[in-house]
């Protein structure tokens, strides 16, 4: 992000800097447009320089038209408004531009043709040609002058050739007069110059002339403006034999003539330069303009991409704003772009992010206090006994606690928004618990109290249900909450105590009056059993050993309700359950007419802390009725077996004693275990009545599956403490048929 | 089919003749050229004397009698010749002449930028004849040569596009006509 910056920073600077040098070169260019000298020394850099300034501008330009492309390509948000946007910008800067251009060109053109002239050109070769005629005219002159010095100088003797050549330089006004021998050889000079003097020497074209026409005359311009006439006139030989000698004179032009002369020649040669120049100049002004205009142009086509992607910028933030926060992101701020109008909008909308953030903030906090009142009260109903299950108003399950889904014996964790029908399939008890709620809920009754009776393998069980009705919302109906408690155990117990209060009063009542029928029937046996009639005695004796055999049989009877109603002493020791199984199996040895005792034990069965005396009576009552209800049934069997049951709350071992007698029906499962509830011809109906008590003594529990064909099982389970699960090793187990 | 051929023939070859003719004239038009070359020891200094052939283009010649004055450079360099390593320069010389035509007196001008000296010249073909004439121009001290070494002295004539006006300037970089340089041409050093 901050490397963008950085770029996109480095980018405007860029920008901004060709800018610069680009109006630099403009007034630059404005400046030497003045004078075509410092246009000549100056347009080949500011050319360049245009050149570089436009090459950087078109780079880019190329670079935001290819990622405009790229954006439009992709559906970028703003896209299509800043191509737009820069086409019109484009269209405003670019039409002015071109006529402007077009326009400058004509008037440079013009201007630089109106530089030249056909009579100024003339003027010039006039004047050059009347400075020409002027000074051929001195030219001539000075010739006559070099001709009256060399006939001079032929009359006069050769020994006075120096002073005399001095004398007529000066008379003839001349600057240098010379008299050059044969191999330019100089034979006496005068001049006006430095002492001592220094000559000008002949030249191969002076002598070329002089061998033609014997005279030479010629103008020299000096580097410092000045002309030089320079004369020269082959002398007559004095003699035969003599070497051939030239005389030089230089005349100095005047100063009047000579800087005219000078001002004529340079003015023609400057113009002449000028006309030489004017089209490539015209070229140069026009390359100039075109690299200038190109780069206003450029400018301008960057400028339009610049100021659209300023333009636009606020909107795209806008939408990839609204894009957040339509995915929940609250976190967003928009940079503030400016203070006008988008400026107000991006304040309003990051306003209404914030607000909007609050208030998903306070919607998560009520939605977590929510939540952790719903684990709360989760925790409390999984902490209660009592079962709870809450209805939707289309009766699907909203809530159920662990409690519920023991007593209905049915799964309720994670069952939540399954409807009853379908959970109903699951459960028996939990089809009549519905049954039964339905009743009422049918009738429209919302809140309501019952007992309902549930029936399963186990038995008859009764619960205790309050519904009530939950506040719906805006006035629509709410669902339902029932509340229930298993209070079979709790009926049962009071019923217990009610029959061990019994007991006791009728063993009591019953048991006291016993003794003395006994005792008198026995007396009236002695006593009259030999001083009766023959016949009588038969009948007293009959009638009294009825007594006697009836109140033994009384006497049994009480003393069973007796050992029911007292509360049994526990002596508890640390027992194999296998051993003592075996003992007892023991003690029915196989006959024919007995049903096989077949013993099936855990082998790793834990010992338990119990009276060993009561769970022998268990085991006991249990094989006897077993045995009872198979009696005279052939290949009958009892399968007693043992198994560790390892719960998550409390380690169990159980024991079952199954036969395949008649079973029992199913509505007498409910009374089974209370007293005098037998389903035998004999009996006093209290067997498994204390088998009961002394399973529910040692804190187990005890019932009874059972189906007509498939027979009767007596399951019993006792619990495991910590030290009975650790002392497992040592135990016996056994496996085997007894007898 | 057997007539189109040479017909074609006939007219490639004239459309060649005519693609390479400007080509043939540019390349006649102007030259600089070296003819004549020597170095030799006098009282310790090496000197060159050279006789160089200056032709000019139509438009240099144009340029110069326009007003135009036209610069060359006589490059003179000594090298240190070696057999495997790039022949480092020893000494350079330059010597600069500028020729301009002088309307009024009709004559061309020869100065030389170095001495500041000038002569003045009927006709062009004097004018470059006299800038031709390079005679006796010391190079080097002897002193100053490693004796078992060996030298090269390289000589090419150039016009200095650099002092022509500006708006030439620009343009002379694509004319040829202000392109006129020689070769290099160059011989061993020696006594």
């Amino acid at each position: 992000m901050v490397t963008k910056r950085i770029k996109r920073r480095l980018i405007t600077l860029l920008a901004l800097a060709a800018l610069a040098l680009g109006i630099f070169s403009l007034v630059l260019l404005g400046q030497t447009a003045q004078s075509s000298v410092e246009f000549g020394r100056l347009h080949t850099v500011i050319l360049f320089v245009d050149i570089g300034v436009a090459v950087v501008l078109l780079t880019l330009i190329v670079s935001n038209l290819v990622r405009l492309l790229r954006d439009y390509q992709q559906n970028v948000p703003g896209a299509r408004l800043r191509g737009r946007m820069v086409m019109a910008f484009i269209g405003l800067a670019v039409a002015p531009l071109v006529l402007v251009f077009l326009f400058a060109v004509q008037f440079l053109n013009r201007g630089i043709d109106s530089w030249f002239d056909v009579q100024v050109e003339e003027g010039l070769t006039d004047a050059l040609r009347l400075s020409q005629s002027a000074l051929e005219m001195a030219m001539r002159e000075d010739l006559e002058r070099t001709l009256d010095i060399a006939a001079e100088i032929y009359r006069d003797d050769e020994s006075v050739l120096y002073p005399v050549l001095g004398t007529l330089r000066r008379e003839a006004g001349a600057f240098e007069a010379t008299v050059f021998g044969e191999n330019f050889r100089i034979i006496a000079t005068s001049s006006d110059g430095p002492v001592p003097p220094i000559p000008t020497m002949l030249n191969e074209e002076v002598l070329l002339q002089l061998r033609l026409e014997n005279t030479f005359v010629g103008l020299e311009p000096q580097q410092d403006g000045n002309y030089f006439i320079r004369a020269a006139v082959a002398l007559p030989l004095m003699q035969a034999g003599l070497e051939t000698r030239v005389l030089q004179v230089m005349f100095l032009v005047g100063d009047r003539i000579g800087s005219l002369a000078e001002s004529v020649q340079r003015s023609y040669t400057r113009y002449g330069e000028l006309v030489f120049l004017r089209g490539p100049l015209k070229n140069s002004f026009t390359l100039t303009l075109s690299v200038v205009v190109l780069l206003s142009l450029l400018t301008a086509v960057y400028g339009a991409f610049f100021f659209a992607r300023r333009l636009v910028a606020p909107i795209q933030h806008l939408v990839a704003g609204t894009r957040s926060v339509a995915e929940g992101d609250f976190d967003t701020r928009l940079p503030m772009a400016s203070k006008d109008e988008i400026g107000i909008l991006i304040d309003s909308f990051n306003e209404m992010i914030e607000r909007l953030g609050e208030a998903r903030a306070e919607a998560r906090r009520s939605e977590q206090q929510v939540e952790n009142e719903r684990a709360s009260l989760e925790v409390i109903l999984a902490r209660l006994s009592t079962g709870v299950v809450a209805f939707a108003p289309d009766l699907t399950i909203s809530i159920a606690n662990e409690a519920a889904a023991t007593i209905l014996g049915v799964e309720l964790n994670n069952r939540s928004g399954k409807s009853v029908s379908e959970l109903a399939a699951d459960s028996k008890p939990f089809v009549n618990f519905v049954n039964a709620c339905r009743k009422s809920l049918d009738s429209g009754e919302t809140e309501w109290r019952d007992q309902i009776v549930l029936r399963d393998a186990r038995g008859k069980r009764v619960l205790t249900c309050a519904c009530s009705a939950l506040p719906g919302k805006l006035g629509q109906r709410g669902g339902l909450v029932v509340v229930f408690d298993d209070i079979t155990n709790l009926l049962r117990a009071q019923k217990d105590a009610a029959w061990r209060e019994v007991a006791r009063r009728l063993a009591h009542e019953i048991k006291n009056p016993l003794t003395p029928i006994q005792l008198s029937a026995e007396r009236l046996r002695r006593k009259y059993l030999g001083s009766m009639q023959p016949m009588s005695p038969r009948e007293l004796d009959r009638a009294t050993s009825t007594i006697v055999q009836q109140v033994e049989a009384m006497r049994d009877m009480v003393n069973a309700f007796s050992e029911y109603a007292r509360a049994p002493e526990m002596t508890v020791n640390r027992i194999n359950l296998n051993q003592l199984i075996i003992q007892v199996a023991d003690l029915y040895p196989r006959q024919d007419s007995q049903p096989k005792l077949t013993l099936s034990l855990d082998h790793e069965l834990p010992d338990i802390d119990a009276d060993a005396a009561m769970i022998r009576q268990v085991m006991h009552n249990l094989i006897r009725n077993a045995m009872e209800a198979m009696e005279g049934q052939a290949d009958a069997e009892i399968r007693v077996s043992t198994r560790q049951i390892v719960d998550d709350k409390e380690d169990m071992v159980e024991v079952s004693v199954s036969d395949d007698g008649p079973g029992f029906r199913i509505e007498a499962l409910d009374d089974i275990f209370e007293p005098y509830v037998t389903t035998k011809p004999k009996g006093t109906g209290l067997g498994l009545a204390i088998v009961k008590k002394l399973i529910e003594e040692h804190g187990g529990n005890i019932w009874i599956e059972s189906t007509p064909a498939d027979g009767a099982c007596v399951r019993f389970q006792l619990p495991v403490t910590e030290a009975d699960a650790t002392s497992s090793l040592s135990s016996v187990s056994v496996d085997r048929e007894h007898g | 089919m057997n007539r189109s051929l040479p017909r074609f023939s006939r007219t490639s070859l004239l459309a060649c003749c005519l693609l390479l003719l400007p080509l043939a004239a540019r390349c006649q038009d102007g030259r600089f050229e070296v003819q004549y070359k020597e170095a030799f020891l006098e009282d310790g200094v090496y000197y060159v004397t050279a006789w160089l052939d200056y032709t000019l283009s139509s438009e240099a010649l144009k340029a110069l009698n326009s007003g135009v004055a036209l610069t060359f450079e006589l490059q003179i360099q000594l090298t240190h010749r070696r057999r495997f390593l790039v022949d480092p320069v020893i000494a350079k010389l330059v010597q600069i002449d500028e020729l301009q035509y002088h309307a009024l007196s009709d004559r061309y001008i020869v100065k030389n930028i170095n001495s500041g000296g000038q002569n003045t010249y009927a006709t062009l073909l004097s004018a470059l004849t006299a800038m031709g004439r390079v005679v006796n121009l010391p190079i080097i001290d002897a002193a100053l040569l490693d004796p078992d070494a060996t030298y090269n002295v390289q000589i090419r004539a150039v016009l200095d596009q650099n002092r022509l006006p500006g708006p030439l300037r620009l343009f002379a970089l694509w004319q040829d006509g202000f392109k006129l340089e020689s070769d290099w041409y160059g011989w061993l050093l020696s006594e």
